[in-house]
């Protein structure tokens, strides 16, 4: 059951009557191909001899959705050959995969339990060095059972709060913040009876300090995403915002072909972003059956 | 001593590292990573490849993914048996391989790490990894 005070919250920003109906049904079903061990057309083979329907995203296609819940079932899950993934979670590292594939030092900033590292891994093909860093010390076990399963061995796990990193000088940061996680209320109803707008200040505060380090944390003319699973805009364009009143920041625009993606807004109650900020992407899980996402791309 | 270990016992060539950097960590783990570190508090330094205390013990992640370039003491199972493997199961059988560690195999897929003594095969596959697998 949403809660009114999120409802009223959103009505507004939103602005589609399916948003709300579709945060209360079930998430379907999604997995990535994982090319340190596989590839998407060995996938497809294996799934069509088991009998099971997968349909491979247009706009991604090492990404599948299948309405069977027993992915997890198979050998290929077992082998670490696929990796069940958030559809909306892929995105950050795809929108730079090109910088990733060329990249010699990366930063996965807040990585457990580790889908985005593993998949950033995958990307740089093994080769160069990312560092994968959680401040979390519970949630490190995870990352490297996740990142050990995929192969991954170009990955350094560290446990640091991000805003104390070492200084160095990082081709890509992909900084996936901590955040109220509005977006993942269909994979865990749960979140609806813990909801409360508090919660997004708290966090909102912390995402400006993590967003300024992992700038400074990029090279010259290195590339950096910012993420959220959440809606609060206190949490997105209000954090991209508070970035480009501290740097000099690029925001790029982000395209993914087959995919629909909504502009940042640059309003909201009373506050004023700067236009930039509509270069943001907002993804709503009405537009194409996923979870909500914001994901914005950074220039230094 | 490790990559030498698995070039004698799997015939995995040592050469196939040459990119990485073999890294020792506590409690006798060894570990397969990038060339440089560079950086202090490091909680793990790439993929963990062996353990080795009294004796070298290849681990499951790493066999998974380089299994195929061995070539030999491999241990190929039937469906059935690829089946219980999985699920953590020890197993007897009818084995052409030296005793000692032995990488399981089904179908052209490497499933992991056994040891194989006197007709049985002791599942080495860590608890984290067991599960029930309905399609293979």
């Amino acid at each position: 059951m949403i809660p009114d005070a999120f409802k009223k919250r959103y009505s507004e920003l939103a602005d589609d009557s399916g948003f709300f109906a579709c945060l209360e049904t079930i998430l379907p079903k999604s997995f990535r191909t994982n090319t340190i061990k596989s590839s998407s057309l060995e996938i497809r083979e294996r799934f069509a001899g088991y009998g099971i329907a997968i349909k491979q995203m247009p706009w991604y296609g090492d990404a599948f959705v299948s309405q069977t819940p027993e992915i997890g079932a198979t050998l290929e899950h077992f082998l670490g050959k696929i990796y069940i993934q958030e559809l909306v979670s892929m995105i950050p590292a795809l929108v730079v995969k090109k910088e990733l594939e060329n990249a010699s030092l990366v930063l996965d900033a807040c990585a457990a339990p580790g889908s985005k590292t593993t998949q950033i891994a995958a990307m740089m093909k093994n080769r160069g060095r990312l560092i994968a860093n959680d401040l979390s010390y519970s949630r490190i076990k995870a990352l490297q059972f996740n990142l050990q399963k995929a192969g991954a061995l170009n990955t350094i796990i560290t446990n640091q709060d991000l805003r104390f990193f070492p200084n160095q000088q990082y081709d890509v940061v992909i900084l996936d913040a901590p955040c109220s996680s509005e977006g993942i209320m269909r994979k865990n109803d749960k979140l609806f009876r813990t909801w409360n707008e508090k919660k997004i200040y708290g966090h909102s505060r912390l995402q400006k300090q993590l967003i300024v380090k992992a700038f400074d944390l990029l090279r010259e003319g290195g590339v950096m995403t910012y993420s959220t699973c959440t809606f609060a805009p206190e949490e997105n364009e209000e954090v991209v915002g508070h970035l480009l009143s501290e740097r000099n920041a690029k925001i790029e625009k982000i395209q993914l072909p087959g995919f629909k993606l909504s502009k940042g807004t640059t309003e909201w109650r009373k506050n004023q972003y700067p236009p930039e900020v509509e270069n943001c992407v907002r993804i709503w899980p009405q537009h194409n059956d996923t979870g909500g996402f914001f994901v914005a791309m950074v220039v230094k | 001593m490790i990559l030498e270990y698995f070039e004698d016992r799997f015939g995995i060539p040592k050469a196939h590292f040459s990119e990485y950097q073999l890294y020792q960590g506590h409690k006798g783990k060894y570990y397969l990573g990038p060339k440089t570190i560079d950086r202090p508090q490091v909680i793990s330094p790439g993929l963990l490849i062996a353990r080795a205390e009294k004796q070298v013990k290849p681990t499951s992640n790493f066999l998974q993914l380089f299994g195929h370039l061995a070539t030999k003491n491999i241990l190929e199972l039937s469906k059935p048996d690829a089946k219980r493997y999985i699920e953590g199961y020890d197993l007897r059988i009818e084995a052409n391989a030296d005793p000692g560690y032995v990488i399981v195999s089904y179908s052209g897929n490497f499933l992991g790490c056994a040891f194989l003594k006197d007709g049985l095969m002791t599942n080495n596959l860590p608890k984290a990894k067991r599960q029930q697998v309905k399609y293979l």
